[in-house]
């Protein structure tokens, strides 16, 4: 459709400040976190959800593409648009709707960033506990689109045990609500956890209701220095076994806490093959002394510096920097810019030190720095691996790497992602991790979007049009 | 930033280039960035300006008009590069993009009328040069000897405070408590040019920027001062930092007027014994605060001050967002400067502030009009006049 058509259809909508075909705003639109770039046709900013439904039916009936989009945080490409179309940013739409604390449940527009509503739920003593790094960036719409954890989801699990209720735009403009309010529902299929994560393939999402949790009285954390990364798989698996399940583990390598040092010199972490951080939350006492026991722990595997606090203020520090440390990864090598290609392999706990040493030597191999970090707890690693943007035997090396990487996290029995999503970028490995899945999910798609409007493109779902069945 | 005036132009853009591939897009700025809130498109953000400035400077987009807007939405606050985790300057990424802007010939008219003026009249309002002491009259007779006399220190007025009249009580505090304290200052006068902070930020990079650091360099230089001190924070950010980078070092100190102060008290040469028995907040000006590193001299002074309750939260300090004043939006875009301002009004009223207190002109040039439509009981006051006020001198 040409450029003034579109404008002209756009207009029956939104009112001039809310929609653009502007060239340099649609460029601005062509990327996410991740390294791909496709600049789509327009880009709205709906107020409401009859905005959205008459989007959708326009779309609908001329075939146009519709791409929603949070805040653009997500590493898999998957708020861009690869056959151009309509972005669909919910910026605009971040008002938190409704808070039912006796129903422990909180309902909000699509757009609302992760920080605002924990900062809200917090006056009443309540939280969303899955708390990704992006927490201030990212919407949750977002979150529930790429069904996205964090560095909590030891204990609390990832967006998918959170969402009780959501408000989804169909692509044929119909509006459905998909769950119920009550904490727990065994009435049909449970459409929740199909569109949790559906990273917009299957409809918008315009409301979501999240059960929230009471904020723990007390948190604790104990830092662990160690210089031989096998002690650290031992440290974790102890910590289990003393019956202590944390908040949080992570982990992070020799230059995670190098970049962690530059970004913030404050800090002034030592210097040392890995670093544990660990969170314990509970009550006053029984923090106390679990912190204690995960203190002692982590000095009986090994960790030659080991620290304590249940201060808020310097946890508060501690989680600020860590929950920053990918885009603060470039920090290490100057003239280096950290690329998200192969950053969110999972791994089963027994086989974390094999992966970590496996990076290392790949690192070597390709000549290029990895700043290695994540979420030890559930397997979840981030390798960020830094090059020259504008070198292009860099993007090369870059290709050959981050498949390395995939391959081995398939081949150790693992996943491509732990949270990120597949998007575009681990598009390709879908068919070999999960066949079956690939297969059941395409027909799924094709029988919600059989015109393939809704974010195509993605996740390898493409296919799913081109068969006969 | 002012080390774009200097640099060659294809090792400017390779370094620009360098930092704009930094960028990780991981949206921290974007979440930080006071245009952004208000007007939600990512291209009013910090993340967004540098996309725009990216596909800029590789030939993928036009200039358009929405470009150039959205660029000069942009405070040049430096909240966003004041905690990117990929340490990109934003702020010079943005101001460079102004100059891709200028040089075509198609900066915002009521930007370009301020740049014409000052070519035209070497100050921003295209007035004589004569009515530079218009602010003076009622200090006349504390400043007549002292005009372009050699002295200990040079007190340089700026152009919002020499010929705004509402921001006139600025330097005036400062020369009544100058004299109080019996310092040895002098002022430029008519010899006075605007610093040229508007040239720097509007991305005029043509050499006519650095005719005026070296008139105004060299009339204090002759006047033999030790230390040159400004009251205006984006005077004292060209004078420390832009200046040594077009003249080389100066022959001279550079302080802002709150340093100065700050150091009175220290040698016990500054006392205040009257009592403020007020909750207030300092407005951190975002050039004397992030970009020049000024935090603590404002806090100094007004923490000696009997009975006070100065209050610090979460937003002040190096998350202090910008009054609105900043990068010359007010006159692009008046409403945001505006809406940005009452944003900050909000916060200071839910926290139950009696009085803002700023070091700043444009801070309380955009206060002033700001709190006019807010019938509350907050007030703004420049730290100068309060100082001045306590020691019973205006
Ligand atoms: C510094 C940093 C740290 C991060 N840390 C974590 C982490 O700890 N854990 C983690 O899981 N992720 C993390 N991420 C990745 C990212 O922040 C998350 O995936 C986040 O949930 C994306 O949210 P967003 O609002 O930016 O979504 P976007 O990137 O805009 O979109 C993500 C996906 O959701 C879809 N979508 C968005 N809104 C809707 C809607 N209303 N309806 C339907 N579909 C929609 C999009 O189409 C897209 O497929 C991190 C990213 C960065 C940059
Ligand atoms: S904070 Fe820095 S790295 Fe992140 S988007 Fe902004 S400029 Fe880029
Ligand atoms: S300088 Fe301020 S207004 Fe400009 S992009 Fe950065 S945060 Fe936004």
């Amino acid at each position: 459709m040409n450029k003034a058509k579109l404008t002209d259809l756009l207009s029956t909508i939104f009112d001039e400040k809310s929609y653009s075909t502007d060239e340099a705003v649609l460029f601005a639109y062509s990327m996410d976190v991740s390294i791909h770039e496709y600049v789509p046709d327009a880009v709205v900013l709906p107020e409401n959800r009859d905005q959205v439904v008459q989007l959708v039916k326009l779309a609908h009936t001329y075939n146009i593409p519709l791409i929603p989009r949070g805040s653009g945080t997500g590493a898999s490409g998957g708020a861009i648009a690869v056959h151009g179309g309509i972005i669909v940013d919910f910026t605009k739409m971040n008002k938190i709707l409704n808070l039912d604390i006796e129903n422990l449940q909180v309902t909000v527009e699509s757009g609302v960033i992760h920080a605002d509503l924990n900062k809200y739920l917090e006056q009443f003593g309540f939280f969303f506990p899955v708390i990704p790094g992006s927490s201030d960036m990212c919407s949750i719409g977002g979150m529930v689109g790429n069904s996205a954890s964090g560095l909590r989801a030891v204990k609390y699990g990832t967006t998918k045990d959170y969402v009780l209720d959501l408000e989804v735009v169909l692509p044929d403009g119909k509006i459905g609500n998909l769950g119920s309010s009550v904490q727990k529902t065994a009435s049909g299929y449970d459409l929740i956890r199909l569109f949790v994560g559906s990273e917009g393939t299957l409809g918008i999402i315009t409301k979501i209701t999240l059960k929230i949790l009471p904020i723990p009285e007390a948190r604790g954390v104990v830092s662990g220095f160690f210089n031989d990364v096998e002690q650290i798989g031992k440290a974790v698996v102890n910590i289990f076994t003393a019956k202590i399940i944390p908040a949080a583990i992570e982990l992070l390598d020799k230059s995670a806490i190098q970049a962690i040092n530059l970004y913030k010199p404050t800090m002034n972490l030592p210097d040392a093959e890995a670093m544990l951080l660990v969170e314990l939350d509970g009550t006053k006492e029984s923090v106390i002394s679990i912190t204690k026991k995960v203190y002692h722990i982590l000095k009986e595997n090994g960790a030659f510096q080991t620290e304590m606090t249940t201060k808020d203020e310097e946890r508060q520090k501690l989680w600020n920097a860590r929950k920053l440390v990918g885009a603060a990864a470039r920090r290490v090598r100057d003239g280096y810019a950290r690329v998200y290609e192969g950053e969110d392999i999972t791994v089963p706990l027994s086989k974390i030190a094999k992966t970590l040493l496996k990076l290392r030597e790949l690192s070597q191999e390709f000549n290029l720095p990895i700043v290695v970090f994540g979420h030890i707890g559930d397997g979840n690693l981030h390798p960020a691996i830094l090059i020259q943007k504008n070198n292009p035997e860099h993007w090369e090396k870059l290709n050959q790497l981050s498949e390395k990487i995939h391959e081995f996290a398939i081949e150790i029995g693992g996943t491509v992602t732990g949270e990120h999503g597949i998007g575009l970028t681990r598009a390709k490995y879908l068919q070999k991790e999960r066949p079956i899945v690939l297969e059941l999910m395409r027909k799924i798609k094709k029988a919600i979007d059989p015109k393939n409007i809704m974010n195509p493109g993605k996740m390898d779902l493409d296919g799913g049009y081109n068969s006969n069945e | 930033m002012g080390a774009i005036i200097r640099m060659n132009e294809s090792l400017l853009n390779e370094s620009l280039l360098i930092d704009m591939l930094k960028c990780a897009r991981c949206g921290k700025c974007r979440a930080l960035c006071p245009s952004f809130k208000e007007n939600k498109w990512e291209t009013s953000s910090a993340r967004g300006r540098v996309l725009l400035s990216l596909g800029l400077m590789q030939n993928k987009i036009p200039m358009t008009k929405r470009l150039i807007s959205d660029i000069f939405s942009c405070f040049i606050c430096k909240q966003c590069s004041e905690l990117c985790p990929s340490a990109v300057d934003v702020p010079r990424i943005i101001e460079n993009t102004r100059t891709l802007i200028h040089k075509k010939g198609l900066t915002p008219s009521p930007i370009q009328l301020i740049l014409d003026n000052l070519d035209e009249s070497k100050n921003i309002f295209n007035m004589d040069q004569e009515d530079r002491l218009l602010w003076t009259m009622n200090v006349e007779e504390l400043i007549e000897n002292r005009i372009c006399k050699p002295a200990e220190i040079g007190f340089f007025v700026g152009c919002l405070e020499s010929f705004k009249g509402s921001l006139g009580v600025i330097p005036e505090a400062l020369i009544l408590i100058m004299d109080a304290l019996k310092i040895d200052f002098t002022i430029l006068g008519e010899e006075e040019w605007c610093c040229g902070n508007p040239y720097f930020i509007a991305g005029d990079s043509r050499h006519i920027a650095n005719q005026f650091a070296e008139h105004n360099i060299q009339k204090m230089a002759a006047l033999k001062v030790k230390t040159v001190v400004t009251t205006c924070p984006g005077c004292y950010r060209v004078w420390s930092s832009i200046y040594p980078v077009i003249y080389g070092t100066l022959p001279f100190q550079i302080l802002h007027s709150t340093q100065l102060l700050a150091q009175l008290i220290a040698k016990g040469e500054l006392q205040i014994t009257n009592l403020l028995p007020q909750k207030i907040v300092f407005q951190d000006p975002c050039e004397l605060g992030r970009h020049c590193g000024v935090y603590d001299a404002p806090r100094k002074i007004l923490s000696t001050i009997p009975n006070v309750r100065l209050f610090d939260f979460e937003n002040s300090r190096e998350n202090s967002e910008c009054c609105g004043g900043g990068g010359l939006v007010k006159a692009v875009h008046p409403n945001l400067a505006k809406l940005q301002c009452q944003n900050k009004i909000k916060q200071y009223l839910s926290n139950k502030i009696d009085q803002i207190i700023t070091a700043c002109p444009s801070c309380l040039d955009n206060y002033l009009t700001s709190l006019e439509s807010n019938p509350e009981t907050l007030t703004i006051k420049d730290l100068h006049e309060l100082i001045a006020e306590l020691l019973d001198l205006l």
